[in-house]
């Protein structure tokens, strides 16, 4: 049998590995030239330097969709060797994800880059959330829950097509709200995405009761336990930084670069619910839940509101998961149940190869997809193929 | 021997990715350009230009993709891009002071600012004329004549 890889683009890092893996590895989807140096390295490379301040970033990603296709060539490219994944293109089959609504122009360059320029022999392509859905992954949550087990439903997603909700906001727009803001009140990072980032990640959470909260950040003294320092990383002798409670305040040394992070950490995965804070006139993700849910038939809304699962780098965001059931609690009657469900890690990569394996073994009873063979792809063209997946 | 300090290299196409070459590298200076000769400059050899290099057309911004899939007709109720974008919030945006950043609970009818308490209405009575345009600019409120 041939080798199957299974490769979650994601606009931040792509998730690659074989069928045969227990785990995924990670790539930074960016190509990087460093300020100093002005060397160029692409994806995973960027581990062999220290010069990491004031990076540029390409990416291949615009608004979630591939649009610079040279970047991401070059990072395919750096995936395929033998130091990353140890791919041949030629005797493997491809499963990748691909952004929700992909406009054809895109869908077309991408089908012919995998089948001409890679000569991949077969493919799936669909989005991560379609994975999801197909996968039988979402046993999962009801191991975990312990309730009857049909009330667990995967719905078809094509059959209700039209209850799609989309929100301008991501991962990277809290990155650059987060950098805005650090760099008016503090250390200017407008340079360093990296380092904007990695605050987030380490020092972000949602609040609960964001008024009350933001009380609590407005003393200033040292003791706020609610304060967290962070100590920049000097690129020498740390690559990220890393962080100090406000209390242990008297141990820090003389030679760190401490960044206090303050109300920041709620004010900006605070966006998520209310964009309109930052100019965007749309309605939070709890708004969007709600409305997708209203456009369902109406004897199906309650067995959707208890499974809803949210999936994605940002979900990870700790606190996340109680704040959307208090918010969906207020908007959905009092007889529904709530249930939001975090996708653990690389959860879309682990649904792409649940889903190829049920294609291998044919366990799948309800087949909606396919692999698309590459003769098959020279008989029906690019064109046609973007028909072929949906 | 010469005398001379040694010359400074600069290299004014650093940020384009030019590589110096070892002719380059030496410390002589560069033979001076004869100017007796014509020359025609699409021939001769540029060499602060890449060969290889092919300016890329291939991208092409997600709003030129986007708008060019609007132009197409699509069934009323299909999904796309645009048509899945969330609502506006069925909650009124919360208002902030123009000048504190403050909850504004007034807007002032003459200029069109929103603002705390009292004592800010105080302020911007005596606000240069025009100068209200500069605050309500900066959450795009502003009046643009053309």
């Amino acid at each position: 049998m041939s080798k199957t890889l299974i490769l979650d683009n994601g606009s931040f890092s792509i998730k690659a590995g074989f069928v045969t893996d227990e785990a995924c590895k990670e790539f930074p989807n960016y190509v990087m030239k460093t300020k100093q140096s002005k060397m160029v390295y692409v994806s995973d490379l960027i581990d062999k330097t220290t010069d990491l301040s004031g990076l540029y970033f390409h990416s291949p990603f615009e608004n979630g969709y591939i649009v610079n296709w040279d970047v991401q060539l070059s990072i395919w490219d750096r995936l395929y060797e033998d130091s990353a994944l140890n791919c041949t293109p030629n005797d493997t089959n491809l499963v990748l994800t691909e952004p929700i609504f992909n406009p054809p122009s895109i869908k077309t360059n991408l089908y012919e880059l995998i089948f001409e320029e890679y000569e991949f022999p077969s493919l799936i392509s669909l989005s991560a959330s379609e994975f999801v859905a197909k996968s039988n992954y979402l046993d999962l949550f009801q191991k975990e829950r312990s309730v009857f087990p049909d009330s667990m439903i995967v719905v078809d997603i094509a059959s209700i097509q039209n209850t799609f909700n989309r929100i301008d906001v991501g991962g990277l727009t809290l990155t650059n709200f987060l950098k805005h803001i650090v760099s008016y009140r503090s250390w200017d990072i407008r340079d360093d995405y990296y380092i904007a980032n990695d605050i987030k990640e380490k020092c972000c959470f949602v609040s609960q009761n964001f008024n009350y909260d933001l009380k609590n950040f407005k003393d200033q003294s040292y003791n706020n336990k609610y304060h967290v320092n962070y100590v920049l990383p000097d690129f020498t002798s740390s690559k990220k930084g890393i962080i100090k409670i406000s209390e242990n305040s008297e141990n820090l040394k003389d030679n760190e670069q401490i960044l206090s992070v303050k109300n920041e950490r709620i004010t900006v995965p605070e966006i998520l619910f209310y964009p309109s804070d930052i100019g965007i006139n749309q309605g939070g993700i709890h708004e969007a839940v709600l409305e997708s849910i209203e456009s369902c038939p109406e004897r199906i809304r309650g067995l959707l509101a208890n499974n809803i699962v949210v999936i994605g780098g940002t979900s990870h965001l700790p606190g996340l998961k109680d704040r959307l059931e208090k918010e969906l609690r207020k908007l959905f009657p009092e007889s529904f149940d709530v249930g939001v469900f975090i996708a653990p890690r690389n959860f879309s990569w682990q649904a792409g190869k649940s889903v190829s394996l049920n294609l291998t073994q044919n366990t799948d009873q309800n087949n909606l997809t396919s692999f698309l063979s590459k003769s098959e792809y020279q008989e029906i063209g690019s064109s046609r193929t973007v028909e072929y997946f949906k | 021997m010469s005398s001379l300090p040694k010359r400074k290299k600069t290299n004014p196409f650093k940020n384009n990715g030019y590589k110096a070459t070892d002719a380059e590298d030496s410390d002589e200076f560069p033979t001076p350009p004869d100017h007796t000769v014509v020359y025609n400059l699409l021939e001769v050899e540029k060499p602060f230009k890449k060969a290889k290099y092919k300016n890329s057309k291939r991208i092409k911004p997600t709003r030129q993709h986007i708008a060019a899939e609007k132009a197409k007709e699509w069934p009323n109720d299909f999904p796309t891009f645009w048509s899945i974008a969330q609502a506006p919030s069925l909650k009124p945006n919360k208002k902030y002071c123009d000048i504190t950043g403050l909850h504004a609970f007034y807007k002032d009818p003459k200029t069109n600012l929103r603002y705390h308490n009292a004592e800010i209405y105080q302020a911007i009575q005596q606000l240069p004329p025009s100068a209200e345009q500069t605050y309500l600019s900066l959450r795009n409120a502003n009046v643009v004549l053309r």
